[in-house]
């Protein structure tokens, strides 16, 4: 247990590792390379770990020793604490959710039928059963009444991908392994799919070892990500931004490819950024109380807004000179709008979209909270790198503040 | 229209069955005629004939689906190509010498057309289930073992219910085959409308023949019809 931790002495409650590789190596017959060698890896209880590397790198292979579908050659893989060798493989699995790229869902068998694969062979009720489904459905978005009956077929892939996830949580399980589970979905599915699953975990606090080779599904899913090149070798195990900012190896830097700062945007919210100093007035403020403000703010312009607070445009002091009359013609209207729970990749993308290179932070009424610039995100970028660095020699907590939803 | 459809078979085959007593009855028949064509001679008959091509098909059915399913299993995927190589032989020789061979070895009897039976038509069984099981997605297998069915439940609950069709489509041809090879039986005293057949041969009753094979085309085409109805009900929904 030393070791554990040592590796998170910054955490407030001491953290038993709810999966544990040591030294795991596994050869398929017939190959001269192991797919795994010498692999040791802690997912800790309530995290999103994942393995992220090119195919062939062992991922998967990693992902079915823990379940037992394949029994390593030489190595210990312990689960809440039991060596899994001794285990009995069958109640191992039902211990753990399990959702893979095709998904697998059984065509011959309903949607309920499906969902309660788990529940069915833990002895439930068939009253409990149903409740259960109708629970489940209801939970990863899919109306029961609409869907429980219906047979895999008459899905559509991202349907399919639910009740795949739904039939994973069926029991409870504490850990879930997931397999490229938005692999074979379009993007945009797979988008929300991320989106949802983010929440569904923000609530439900499980175990989860998520595989893929998309480096921002990684970044975006992750408490941590294991990089791992072939042979299942980690090349770094670290959270998000460390991965981004500091890339421990060669082959780290290069699968994360160009653009890793740009990645590490989508990292820091809106939120969290230091608000950008700007005079907010309503439009029908007299000029003269307009110059004051900028003034007195010593900025160049100031946001004007309507009388529910809803950001309208932008003004300068000349503007206000030359054409105080008409100052809606004048001005740049101020449409870059984002959110405190945006990412600052999107902020980015609104504020060089517009000549004022700012946006308003609104609230849900779309009333303005306040107004971000470039500057601001520059700085998040330079902390997040100089966060990283320093977490890097131990503290590993992840720099952002959890998103309040 | 679809009502009309599926019974359009049964009523041909009555229809059939109809022209074939109308033409006998039109008939002149003499004494040894008569015998052979009297109503009791021809229900033994066709009784010998169904339970012979039953008999064979469910010890068909059993051997060779579970064949089908051990051979399939990861230990023993090896062996497969061995078993099927024999079967190959059993339907690939011709059944009459099947039948006399059996009777030199063996003796003769309904026993002995059995065994018969079920090497000639145990290949289309046997392939049909390892087709039928292989063809079942390696992914739901997965899926199966990786929420924690074992490896029976997943036969039973995933492999079997998917393979279904597959298998039940082999057991029709084993049905039919094992009518149309019952005939022989008479070869080896074992009875059916193959006796009614040869004795129209061997005694030059043209009448006698002509019903025996008929009666016979029609008994295999009932019973392939009835299996058609059983795969309709025993595929599962959902595919």
């Amino acid at each position: 247990m030393a070791s554990v931790a040592e590796r998170a002495p910054g955490a407030r409650r001491p953290r038993v590792p709810a999966i544990r590789l040591e030294g795991v190596t596994k050869a398929y017959t017939g190959q001269v390379e192991p797919a795994v060698r010498d692999l040791s890896l802690d997912v800790a209880e309530g995290e999103t770990a994942v393995l992220v590397g090119p195919s062939g790198c062992g991922k998967t292979t990693t992902l079915r020793l823990i379940n037992r579908l394949i029994t390593p050659d030489e190595g210990r893989i312990v689960v809440d604490g039991d060596d899994v060798s001794g285990a009995e493989p069958d109640a191992l699995r039902r211990r753990m959710g399990y959702v893979i790229q095709q998904i697998g869902l059984f065509p011959h068998m309903t949607v309920q039928e499906n969902v309660a694969t788990v529940p069915r062979m833990l002895g439930w009720s068939k009253a409990r059963r149903g409740e259960r489904t109708d629970e489940l459905l209801a939970t990863v978005g899919l109306e029961p009444s609409a869907f429980r009956d219906r047979f895999p077929r008459e899905l559509s892939g991202g349907q399919q991908q639910r009740v795949g996830v739904a039939r994973a949580l069926a029991a409870d399980p504490p850990i879930l392994l997931m397999d490229e589970p938005f692999g074979s979905v379009d993007p945009v599915v797979r988008e929300r799919l991320q989106d949802e699953l983010l929440s569904l975990q923000r609530r439900l606090r499980k175990t989860i070892l998520f595989v893929t080779h998309d480096i921002d599904e990684a970044v975006k899913m992750g408490d941590r990500i294991a990089v791992m090149d072939h042979g299942g070798r980690i090349e770094q195990y670290a959270t998000p931004a460390q991965v981004l900012s500091r890339p421990a190896s060669q082959f780290v830097s290069e699968f994360v490819g160009p653009g890793a700062t740009l990645k590490a945007l989508s990292l820091t919210r809106v939120g969290d950024l230091e608000p950008a100093e700007c005079p907010v007035l309503g439009l029908s403020s007299d000029p003269a109380a307009i110059r004051a403000a900028i003034r007195r703010a010593g900025t160049e312009d100031a946001l004007l807004v309507d009388d529910v607070g809803r950001p309208r445009c932008w003004v300068t002091v000349e503007e206000l000179e030359r054409r105080f009359d008409a100052l809606g013609e004048a001005a740049i209207a101020a449409e870059a709008t984002v959110r405190r729970s945006d990412d600052l990749r999107l902020a980015l993308e609104r504020m060089v979209s517009t000549r004022a290179g700012k946006a308003v932070v609104v609230d849900d009424a779309g009333a303005c909270i306040g107004v971000v610039e470039l500057a601001g995100v520059i700085a998040a970028v330079e902390s997040l790198r100089s966060h990283a660095s320093v977490t890097a020699r131990g503290r590993e907590v992840r720099p952002l503040s959890p998103v309040s939803d | 229209m679809a009502l009309l459809r599926r019974l359009a078979l049964p009523l041909i085959v009555s229809g059939v069955g109809l022209v074939l007593a109308v033409w006998v009855g039109t008939q002149e028949l003499d004494s040894i005629e008569q015998r052979q064509l009297s109503g009791a001679t021809l229900l033994e008959k066709i009784v010998e004939h169904l339970e012979l091509a039953a008999a064979a098909s469910v010890v068909v059915v059993v051997l060779a689906v579970s064949l089908g399913i051990v051979l399939t299993r990861p230990g023993t995927r090896r062996v497969a190509p061995a078993v099927i190589a024999v079967a190959n032989v059993g339907q690939a020789t011709p059944s009459i010498g099947f039948l006399v061979v059996g009777a030199i070895v063996a003796g003769i009897g309904f026993d002995r057309v059995l065994l018969a039976l079920v090497a000639y038509s145990a290949l289309p069984v046997l392939r049909n289930t390892m087709v039928g099981l292989q063809q079942v997605d390696r992914s739901l297998i997965e899926a199966a073992r990786g929420l924690g069915m074992s490896p029976t439940a997943t036969l039973l609950r995933v492999e079997l219910p998917l393979s279904v069709p597959v298998i039940l489509a082999g057991v029709r041809t084993a049905l039919v085959v094992n009518v149309g090879t019952a005939t022989l039986a008479t070869f080896v005293d074992g009875g059916g409308l193959g006796d009614t057949i040869n004795s129209g041969i061997r005694l030059g009753r043209d009448t006698v023949l002509v019903t025996g094979a008929v009666l016979t085309a029609m008994m295999a085409l009932l019973l392939d019809w009835v299996a058609r109805g059983a795969e309709d009900l025993l595929r599962p929904r959902g595919l």
